[in-house]
């Protein structure tokens, strides 16, 4: 054993200034992160859309911090480039801007341990700001990963049809219990799934602020 | 409040008899006990036919809290083994796929999807280390309708002997011709037992249900108890009693029925006149289940009937969900030991009880042995 002091390196971490509530996700990853920049490797054909602050695109994997994948419309294809990237020992972002379904069930089917995924996101700006804060490993993650699937994939695409089917966009109080336990209930499921796939957390409460469909809010925990 | 496990013997008459004790609900030792003597000693449907349709498909999957992986093997025939390497305990496969042989993800011993150890790097200095003596566990499979089943012990009888052709010969229900439109997964928050007592009993539906209860009547309910599996049956309300346009069957056929099958220990089917759907519930926890929900449809249904049906069995689905979580927060109560059973509507709850106590005790099947009163 080394007399390395690893607390040193956790509290320089700690003493940072937290970003204001509010702040742009890649504004305040870069700000956690001392300004250092992330190096991107494009996998796919991404236009300007790397032009972000903090993040500077490259053309060799072996120099990159992460290697961005772009979920275009074939779920098994992505997750194939995604099991490529980890053979090579890379780390491997998914930027999906439409949100497919699809993609996850995808990922489920293949041998993607999930939870080993550097970000999965539908915007891209905050997929990347999570690959370039502290957040990177541990319960945190995971729980930023299981979120980011639970909220823009699974309700988005699925359950959230559902709940607005049967009580509107606007939920009655009267009609809240049932919503939220609907939505405890489907979203929970998936998350069981993602659990034998790296993402060990749990459910701990679902709610509405306003009560509105568009503003679901979850607590994971674990 | 913590209840103590209470195992007491069980009344084999459903008018005599009171109800399994909350204990056997919250206890982890009972949840573990059943994991090992009814889910390890029973069929359980695992994967869908569909999903290892061609020679070299797989799927990862799980029964009885072991992980299991099914394969279909070079000559067409299904397997199932469990997923786990015989080498230092490696996962073979994740997910489902199609592959030639499975390989160890932790170092990489190749098996054929026969069993067979193909590979195994590295190990050409370990003395006495005899290939043939590494095949993979093979656990036995059947499959039935769309279905494979699996069984983890090698004394069960096949499932055609133990419920499969009695099931068949009595409700003459066989999955066949139907096809899968809709499926949907759901995790609840009671312990197992708490959502199979909660099916296999129409009770409840007046208060619970009221679209379902304009459907069928309790007066016209009937339970019939077999050896592993009770159906519940009930004739369709004709459509002159209540509003016309709340209902589902408007021209119900005379005699058409609804009817609830239940085979133990974790597979129902709803028996529609015009849709079947399979539930197949899975023990995550002591106090959470998943539920996954598949309907079927014949292939002459247009779109709406499907989406109209889809729609009403979710909402009885959710009214399900919301009593059996309520009843599993009750059962803590320190009010509530046991209750008694509807001898007139509760025959299929006595029946799923009588076989867990059964299981759990490792005692006979009191349906087989005893004349039913």
């Amino acid at each position: 054993m080394t007399d390395l002091d690893i607390l040193t390196h956790l509290g320089e971490i700690a003493a940072r200034p937290r970003p204001q509530m509010g702040t742009p996700p890649l504004e305040a990853a870069l700000r956690l992160n001392n300004g250092s920049p992330l190096m991107v490797f494009p996998l796919d054909e991404v236009g300007d859309a790397l032009d972000l602050p903090g993040i500077v695109p490259v053309s060799d994997p072996d120099f990159a911090n992460v290697t961005l994948i772009v979920h275009g419309d074939d779920p098994a294809a992505t997750t194939a480039k995604v099991e490529t990237a980890f053979e090579f020992g890379q780390r491997a972002a998914i930027w999906d801007a439409a949100g497919d379904l699809g993609l996850i069930e995808g990922l489920l089917a293949s041998t993607v341990y999930i939870g080993n995924l550097a970000a999965i996101d539908t915007d891209l700006a905050r997929g990347l700001s999570v690959v370039l804060t502290p957040l990177r490993n541990g319960a945190a993650f995971r729980r930023c990963i299981a979120a980011s699937i639970l909220t823009q994939w699974v309700w988005e695409k699925s359950v959230r049809a559902e709940v607005e089917r049967l009580y509107g966009t606007q939920i009655a109080d009267k009609n809240m219990p049932r919503a939220l336990m609907q939505t405890r209930a489907r979203l929970g499921a998936w998350l069981e799934r993602l659990r034998r796939r790296g993402l060990r957390c749990a459910l701990e409460s679902v709610r509405f602020d306003s009560g509105r469909t568009d503003s679901l809010r979850l607590k994971l925990v674990g | 409040m913590r209840k103590q496990w209470t195992n007491e013997p069980f009344n084999i008459a459903a008018a005599r008899a009171e109800t399994l004790d909350a204990s056997w609900y919250l206890d982890p030792q009972v949840y573990e006990l059943e994991l090992e003597r009814i889910f390890a000693r029973t069929w359980q449907a695992v994967a869908r036919v569909d999903e290892v349709a061609k020679p070299g498909d797989y799927v990862a999957t799980d029964a009885a809290g072991e992980p299991i992986v099914v394969a279909r093997d070079g000559s067409g025939r299904l397997r199932a083994y469990y997923n786990v390497c015989p080498h230092r305990a490696g996962a073979l496969a994740r997910g489902r796929g199609s592959r030639k042989s499975l390989q160890c993800l932790y170092h990489g011993w190749t098996f054929g999807l026969d069993g067979q150890l193909l590979r195994a790097p590295g190990m050409d200095g370990t003395e006495g280390f005899e290939p043939a003596c590494f095949r993979l566990h093979e656990i036995r499979l059947e499959t039935w309708g769309p279905y494979v089943f699996v069984n983890l012990d090698d004394d069960a009888p096949s499932l055609a002997a133990q419920w499969g052709d009695e099931f068949v010969r009595q409700t003459g229900v066989t999955l066949a011709g139907w096809r899968l439109v809709e499926r949907s997964e759901y995790l609840i928050h009671c312990n197992w037992k708490v959502y199979m007592d909660n099916y296999a009993e129409g009770y409840h539906v007046p208060f619970a249900h009221p679209g379902l209860n304009r459907e069928m009547s309790l007066d016209d309910l009937y339970v019939d108890v077999h050896p592993y599996f009770s159906t519940q049956r009930a004739v369709v309300r004709p459509s002159s009693q209540g509003n016309p346009n709340k209902r589902r069957y408007r021209n119900p056929q005379p005699g058409e029925q609804i009817r609830y099958h239940v085979i133990f220990p974790n597979f129902m089917i709803d028996d529609y006149p015009d849709n079947l759907s399979v539930n197949i519930l899975k023990p995550v926890s002591v106090d959470q289940c998943l539920l996954t929900f598949e309907w079927y449809f014949k292939t002459d249904h247009d779109q709406q009937t499907i989406e109209s049906m889809v729609k009403f069995a979710d909402e009885v689905q959710y009214e399900d969900i919301e009593i059996c979580e309520y009843v599993q927060q009750n059962l803590k109560s320190r009010s509530y030991q046991r209750g008694r059973f509807s001898a007139r509507y509760e025959p299929g709850v006595h029946h799923f009880q009588a076989l867990v106590h059964a299981y759990v005790n490792e005692l006979p099947n009191p349906f087989l042995t005893v004349e039913h009163p």
